[in-house]
């Protein structure tokens, strides 16, 4: 560290750095929410996140995108730390759609809690994809943050709506062969 | 559901404000219509609420807390 302090350029410079890192703190806590599915370790996540992105905030290149470079922060942390520790848990007490046996949507639309339950089972990397697609990023900000090039990005958007499509749509009702007939007494 | 929600899943949807509404009475206002939507289209407006609906939760202490640590690292670092 200098003797002579920070400069008023870098202060500034860091004040609004500070007012992006508030800005996207909501963000953050989605996006992690939706990759672990757990309240408590998301928030742990998402605050790890703003801690390293401000310790790293000299290697940030003003008028990039703040919001990629961030859930490329987070996610990092997520596959680095979390899932090799394997303290990955897909759900908590606070979403108990995860303990259903069966699945669901029987008619009608979609419900959150189906939602949040079909995502818990897909992939992580299908997860991350789907969840950063509707985060406002565009398809390259999404390679990015994902580092992986843009057809393994399409090609894991399409595999997890599948999955997340036939979760959701549950068992076919296709009569197996030898069963009995169902009849009404 | 609040008005920012139902704006933030109608957001690059064909859905219009009247599909956010309930079906009816007594049915879960966060049942997303499926009269307007294909399926691919009801699950990006279900992410994009899941996302709404963390995002609109208030920031627990910890997250203030750790925004006022950083308050004070760079106050720190101008009084230097």
């Amino acid at each position: 560290m200098s003797a002579v302090g920070v400069s008023p350029a870098r202060l500034t410079d860091d004040t609004r750095f500070r007012a992006d890192l508030v800005a996207i703190v909501p963000s953050l806590r989605a996006f992690a929410r939706g990759l672990c599915g757990n309240r408590d370790l998301a928030d742990d996540l998402a605050q790890e996140a703003l801690a390293k992105a401000w310790a790293a905030r000299a290697s940030f290149t003003p008028g990039t995108n703040f919001r990629a470079w961030m859930f490329r922060i987070l996610r990092n942390h997520f596959y680095s730390v979390v899932v090799v520790a394997r303290r990955f848990v897909p759900y908590d007490a606070d979403s108990p759609a995860h303990l259903q046996s069966t699945p669901p949507t029987q008619g009608g639309g979609i419900l959150l809690a189906d939602l949040r339950a079909g995502l818990a089972t897909l992939p992580a990397e299908q997860r991350e994809a789907l969840l950063l697609l509707e985060s406002g990023l565009q398809w390259d900000e999404i390679a990015a943050v994902m580092q992986c090039p843009l057809g393994t990005v399409k090609s894991r958007i399409t595999r997890g709506r599948g999955a997340l499509r036939r979760y959701l749509d549950g068992p076919s009702e296709e009569v197996l062969p030898g069963a009995a007939p169902c009849r009404n007494t | 559901m609040s008005k920012m929600v139902a704006k933030t899943v109608a957001r690059g949807t064909r859905m219009t404000k009247k599909d956010m509404e309930p079906d009816g009475p007594g049915e879960s206002p966060r049942r997303l219509s499926r009269k307007a939507l294909r399926p691919d289209d009801q699950i990006s407006a279900g992410l994009r609420q899941l996302w709404a609906v963390v995002e609109q939760e208030p920031l627990p202490d910890e997250f203030l807390d750790l925004l006022d640590a950083i308050d004070k690292r760079r106050d720190e670092g101008a009084a230097r």
